[in-house]
């Protein structure tokens, strides 16, 4: 492998303008995390603290090996729904490390709004149960919530991917022999009752957890009983009398230890082996990541230069390094993991997609994972590409990218536009994980496109009707789909749609591959095998 | 890993680089094109070779791929060639002319024709599938011809732009 030669030059005006243009991005970016992880109103940390209750944070500190990574997942989804307060979605989810082993969490959140469930916290808690099966990691859930948000129930309890998907998940992860564990640190009612009942194994405190199908005021309401809280699902009554739960705690310090203890007690799970050797830091300061992206996203940038400030040692073997220039192959490692990388280096033609297909067969026949780096505008268009067949060769690479069973990671770098996404393993196509940075855009075309093939579209129709449209007219037709575009295309809409795992300050993007990929190698890969290709 | 890659690789002198050196750590001995010279390591950086018989004191110390020696008090910069780069060297551009790599439109002109320009300086600015591309000189030389207006189309393997250098005929 060779040390990629970088061509940036840091005392460039443009390279100062990029970098001074990001820093406002990630800057943005941390407030907006900062928000979300820890600002809230001080009567509802004083309410929490007056029920004996931690914060969410600080179960996690109590409960994860001091001083480990936590790898975050979806941090910033509903930022742009339910009016912005619903941080998170009142959910916190991410992988992180108990006795050296991982493990991922899911952790109702109750300073927002009690910890209720809204539609996108069901699909941020079935999220984390998919990843936990695609990467056979241990669950560990802090369950504290107040129960699904009823106004929204019709969008969060009937559907096939809705709440019935959590417990779901998580018998089919008790099905493949990973373990789970509950730590009931509020009420779990309802169809929330399920998830410590579906654990391994599970520890309810003292006075404050609570677990019953109906509560109180349910049971009265049904049959006229009346009863308490702690008398109908309480530590005592499910770790004495009903079997439901296993271990009482004190308090929640003494809930956390517990949970690591039976942690502790479960076999660690066999990883993977594939080409694998001591880490080395990148050779180029990944700091520089800043600079490279130009302001203006239609501008293009060498993903090279981009690989050389993630990747160990920054060396890279480029494969076919004059075919299919606008398609950069290659292999590197991350963290000591050799891996297969994919990044655009402008559109994709036929011969660009016939590379990425090649390539992604000699990773997954190597047993080398891959990872896409993507600023994809999409594939070529126009007669000539067309008769040379660019469908069926984006198809080839579209299919070979599904066939493969090697674990997939996605960074979308730049841009993420049309059949590009596809090809580029898109959030549809069961990568491990897939993450954006702060000023990525994702769409189906351009905003500008769009706009224009709207207006057209109505142009050509009133004309018909003998109608001559003036500009202030096209203009009305035009700048709408432009403004509800541009705001669809934005990363930060989609994290809140949780369309990927989170936005990415571009220099964790290293560490964050780094700990995803040694994550995914706790599950087998699976055989090779591909679907017909239309050669 | 480092070391591991310096095992067996290439060496240049940039101010000579049609020459090239097949060096080889073994544990005898470095081979450099296939005859052996003793190296002793005797601190960081420093090193005695023997050549000859006769031992010569050298220092040498790496910064990314150049690697910088010092011998009987003269200082030597030699590069380690990337074997994959090599070969994608030798398929540069044709110098001159270039051409469009796909159909697209011309954004704006930032040479002029006639104007004398230096390898590597912007010409013209193109768009295609929603990305803009700068294209520029290939070599040091003069505008010779720059046939499309700004918000023309063109299609792929349309001249972009023609160089010339500044002392041939036209």
């Amino acid at each position: 492998m060779s040390r990629i030669v970088s061509k940036i030059d840091i005392a460039s005006a443009g390279y100062k303008k990029n970098h001074a243009t990001m820093m406002q991005k990630v800057e943005a970016l941390q407030a907006k995390v900062h928000k979300a992880r820890f600002e809230r109103p001080e009567r509802d940390i004083e309410r929490l603290h007056r029920q004996k209750k931690l914060t969410v944070r600080e179960r996690l500190d109590l409960l994860l090996d001091p001083g480990t990574p936590f790898l975050e997942i979806g941090t910033l989804v509903a930022n742009k729904a339910y009016g912005g307060d619903v941080q998170g979605a009142g959910q916190v989810s991410g992988i992180g490390i108990i006795y050296g082993r991982e493990v991922i969490i899911h952790a109702d959140d109750p300073s927002i709004k009690g910890g209720a469930w809204y539609p996108l916290s069901v699909k941020k808690i079935v999220r984390t149960l998919d990843i936990a099966i695609e990467n056979r990691l241990p669950v560990i859930h802090l369950c504290d919530s107040a129960g699904g948000f009823l106004p929204l129930q019709s969008d969060l309890f009937p559907d096939r991917h809705a709440a019935g998907r959590i417990f779901r998940n998580q018998c089919t992860l008790s099905k493949m022999g990973v373990p789970q564990i509950a730590v009931v640190l509020g009420h779990c009612t309802a169809g929330g009752a399920y998830i410590p009942a579906l654990c391994d194994y599970s520890v309810i405190v003292r006075g404050n957890g609570g677990v019953f199908l109906g509560g109180p005021p349910l049971v009265k309401a049904a049959t006229g009983e009346i009863v308490t809280a702690e008398a109908l699902g309480g530590a005592t009554m499910h770790t004495t009398v009903s079997g439901t739960c296993d271990y009482a705690a004190d308090d929640e310090p003494h809930a956390m230890a517990i949970a690591r203890d039976i942690f502790a007690n479960t076999s660690p799970i066999a990883k993977q082996v594939i080409d694998r050797t001591e880490a080395e830091a990148p050779f180029y300061d990944p700091k520089e990541l800043y600079g490279l992206v130009p302001t203006d996203w239609k501008t293009g940038f060498d993903m090279r230069e981009v690989i050389a400030r993630v990747v160990d040692g920054s060396y890279f073997h480029e494969y076919q390094p004059d075919y299919g220039t606008t398609m950069i192959c290659g292999y590197a490692r991350i963290w000591g993991c050799k891996v297969g990388i994919l990044a655009n280096n402008g559109v994709l033609f036929n011969d660009s997609s016939l590379k990425a297909a090649h390539f992604m067969r000699l990773c997954d026949r190597d047993r080398t994972p891959l990872v896409f780096l993507q600023n994809i505008t999409g594939y070529m268009v126009g007669r000539e590409y067309e008769e040379r067949g660019i469908t069926k060769d984006g198809a080839k690479m579209i299919m070979t990218q599904v066939g493969c069973t090697v674990p997939k990671f996605t960074v979308i770098v730049g841009g993420s536009f049309g059949a590009g996404n596809y090809g580029m393993c898109g959030r549809a196509f069961d990568g491990r994980f897939l993450w954006m940075w702060p000023q990525s855009q994702i769409a189906v075309m351009g905003a500008e496109q769009a706009a224009n093939t709207l207006a057209d579209v109505k142009i050509r129709q009133l004309e018909r009707n003998g109608h001559e449209l003036n500009p202030e007219e096209i203009a009305a037709i035009r700048d709408p789909v432009l403004v509800s575009f541009e705001a669809e295309s934005d990363a930060y809409y989609s994290t809140s749609e949780m369309w990927d795992d989170g936005i990415l300050d571009p220099v964790d993007t290293r560490n964050a591959l780094g700990m995803a990929i040694v994550a995914s190698l706790n599950a087998p890969f699976g055989d090779i095998g591909y679907g017909v290709l239309r050669l | 890993m480092a070391q591991l890659n310096f095992k067996m690789t290439t060496l240049l002198f940039p101010d000579i680089p049609e020459t090239r050196h097949q060096v080889q750590v073994r544990t005898d001995a470095v081979y450099v094109d296939g005859s052996s010279v003793q190296v002793r390591k005797t601190a960081a950086g420093s090193f005695i070779g023997y050549l000859d018989g006769r031992g010569e004191r050298l220092r040498a110390v790496a910064s990314g791929d150049t690697i910088y020696v010092q011998l009987r008090g003269r200082s030597f910069a030699v590069n380690r060639v990337d074997p994959t780069r090599a070969a994608a060297s030798s398929a540069a551009d044709v110098p001159g002319a270039t051409h469009a790599p796909m159909p697209g439109v011309v954004i704006s002109l930032v040479a002029i024709l006639g104007q004398h320009v230096k390898k590597g300086d912007a010409l013209l600015v193109i768009e295609s599938m929603k990305l803009q591309m700068t294209i520029s000189a290939n070599l040091d030389g003069e505008v010779a011809e720059m046939p499309l207006a700004v918000g023309q189309t063109f299609q792929r393997n349309d001249m972009l732009v023609r160089l010339q250098n500044s002392g041939d005929a036209a």
